[in-house]
């Protein structure tokens, strides 16, 4: 989950990530973000993210990222 | 022609009054209902004030009820200028301070921000409509004194000393594209405009009287949807979006993503790109989903609306850039070399426009109006006045004219004139690269590539570049950034770029 704080944190240098919620609601996922912290995860966690899975609930919290990581991991 | 655009909404009004005519998150509006709250807005304002033709600023989130309050300004005789509730309130404070506006039009939620900068301005709330009667006489009295070359609004661009400018558009500019757009497309009152950006940049100009112009609808998609392509494309098909004119960025999270594999547009069949360059590897991947569709490239800056089109044929030379296409009707480009003068058939100058494309200026300032609208100088004894675009253009083959970049953005480099633009196209045929950006560092006089995308090794970037562009044109310097800075309206920021560098 760390590495997915100091991702979002190096894609956003203005924002706290750690126990962060409401990251739809309130604007910071730009799509121009959204599209390199999805590059950025299939790098690191050698995933491969479906656009089916580019939805609102599993990008909100930096837990609900972490969660479609571990999908995708499992 | 029509002297004034509030006809095409008495027209439509008449026609489908009970069609929606505009919608958001929250409610619809039909044509009946649009024309009567924006007839009773537009007899609050002339009832606080007597002046026509004054600028009234809206106040207001980006929602449909804005809309209404735009066309209200226009039934008094006056017109308007957009504020978004979440520009900064420097900017705020800044356009207030150049239109002095005598009225301020907005909503109870933001009424006390409004009321701290209003400085004396008289208040209306959009609550306050459904109780103020409507004065037809009134209304009458004060549209008879409009005609097609008074304003229809003014939008703030970003000036270079940091002042906003206010451009200053009129009723014909969009009266004579309407037109263009009715004649070019086959459009009618099943349309469904998708708009896309903000009700303060001049593209949604289109959304908004194109589909007052059919009697068609208007629905303003939830910004959020633009980071979620397949439920921005659920979203389109449950509105039935049929068209829409958007800035390349939008589309192209959808084909970075592939989205298409999960879900396409069941509606679309009219694609348009308007305000940045058109990156051809996302047009392509849409172009290939979307057979049926028709894609055109739209180009014009705020001074000019929209002022020259490129109907996209799919028989381009894969790799290209994309024309901008031609003039629209009653539009007329030059290409001007740096006398001044006509440039040769082929040949890289500066885009000149007139004719009905023209904004009348900057408001409340005549300096800068006239250091940019000119006298043709192409044409002596012409007097006709022309925009200087400050892009670098040419005319291909065919005759269609291909933007290149910025004249600010040509320099000169170990004595060799260089385009940035250019070595940005070649930059965006590497698959790695999703954005990129070309600065040239003055002091270090090395031209620098930001992008971002993949992290690539500097040498194998260099490699690929040189392959494309001469030595001379390849950049010194390579900065990969996790994602480049975009501003307010979706696009690249290299101002921000050039001060950190």
């Amino acid at each position: 989950m760390d590495k997915i704080i100091e991702i979002l944190e190096d894609l956003v240098p203005d924002e706290e990530f750690a126990g962060r919620t409401g990251l739809v609601d309130d604007g910071v996922l730009q799509s121009i973000v959204i599209l390199n912290l999805i590059s950025e995860l299939d790098d690191e966690f050698e995933i491969d993210i479906s656009v089916g899975d580019v939805v609102p609930e599993n990008f909100d919290s930096v837990e609900a990222i972490w969660a479609l990581v571990q999908k995708y991991q499992g | 022609m029509a002297q004034n655009v509030l006809e095409f909404l008495e027209r439509s009004a008449e026609r489908f009054p009970d069609s929606i005519a505009f919608e958001d998150q929250e409610e619809t509006l039909t044509y009946r209902e649009v024309r009567e709250m924006a007839r009773r807005t537009g007899s609050a304002i002339a009832r606080v004030t007597g002046s026509v033709n004054q600028p009234v600023v809206v106040f207001m989130d980006k929602n449909i009820r804005s809309l209404v309050l735009f066309l209200g300004t226009l039934y008094s005789g006056n017109f308007y200028c957009p504020l978004d509730s979440q520009m900064p309130e420097s900017r705020i404070r800044a356009i207030l301070q150049v239109t002095e506006s005598e009225i301020i039009l907005t909503d109870r939620a933001h009424s006390g921000a409004v009321h701290q900068f209003a400085d004396g301005a008289a208040v209306i709330c959009w609550e306050d409509i459904p109780g103020t009667d409507e004065d037809p006489a009134l209304l009458a009295a004060r549209m008879s004194l409009v005609t097609e070359n008074d304003p229809l609004y003014v939008l703030f661009t970003s000036g270079s000393t940091g002042v906003p400018k206010g451009v200053v558009v009129s009723h014909h500019v969009i009266t004579n594209y309407l037109e263009w757009l009715d004649q070019t497309f086959d459009m009618d009152e099943h349309a469904v405009f998708g708009n896309q950006a903000p009700l303060y940049f001049d593209i949604s100009v289109h959304d908004l009287y194109g589909a007052i112009y059919f009697g068609a609808k208007m629905v303003i998609i939830p910004p959020a949807l633009f980071s979620f392509p397949v439920r921005l494309v659920e979203f389109m098909n449950e509105k039935k979006i049929s068209t829409f004119l958007w800035v390349p960025s939008a589309m192209s999270i959808v084909a970075a993503l592939k989205t298409f594999r999960e879900l396409r547009p069941a509606f679309l069949n009219l694609v348009m790109f308007a305000g940045e360059v058109l990156p051809r590897k996302y047009l392509d991947y849409w172009m290939e989903h979307l057979p049926d569709a028709r894609f055109a490239n739209l180009y014009g800056p705020t001074e000019t609306f929209v002022c020259t089109a490129y109907l996209c044929t799919g028989q381009e030379p894969a790799g290209s850039t994309m024309p901008i296409g031609r003039p629209v009707r009653n539009v007329q480009a030059y290409i001007l070399d740096e006398n001044g003068q006509p440039a040769a058939k082929g040949a890289t100058g500066e885009l000149c426009l007139a004719g009905s494309c023209l904004a009348t200026g900057y408001y409340n300032n005549p300096e800068k109006t006239e250091a940019v609208f000119v006298r043709n100088p192409g044409i002596p004894g012409d007097p006709e006045r022309i925009y200087r675009t400050g892009d670098l253009v040419r005319e291909n083959e065919d005759g269609d004219l291909i933007y290149l970049s910025r004249r600010d953005y040509q320099i000169k480099h170990m004595g060799y004139r260089i385009e940035l633009g250019e070595i940005e196209t070649a930059a965006y045929a590497i698959p790695e690269i999703r954005d990129c950006v070309c600065i040239y560092d003055e002091k270090r006089k090395r031209i620098v590539l930001y992008y971002d995308g993949k992290e690539m090794d500097k040498k194998e970037l260099r490699e690929r570049i040189s392959s494309k562009v001469p030595d001379y044109m390849v950049p010194g310097k390579y900065v990969y950034l996790p994602v480049l800075p975009h501003n307010a309206n979706g696009k690249i920021d290299r101002k921000a770029l050039a001060a950190g560098n």
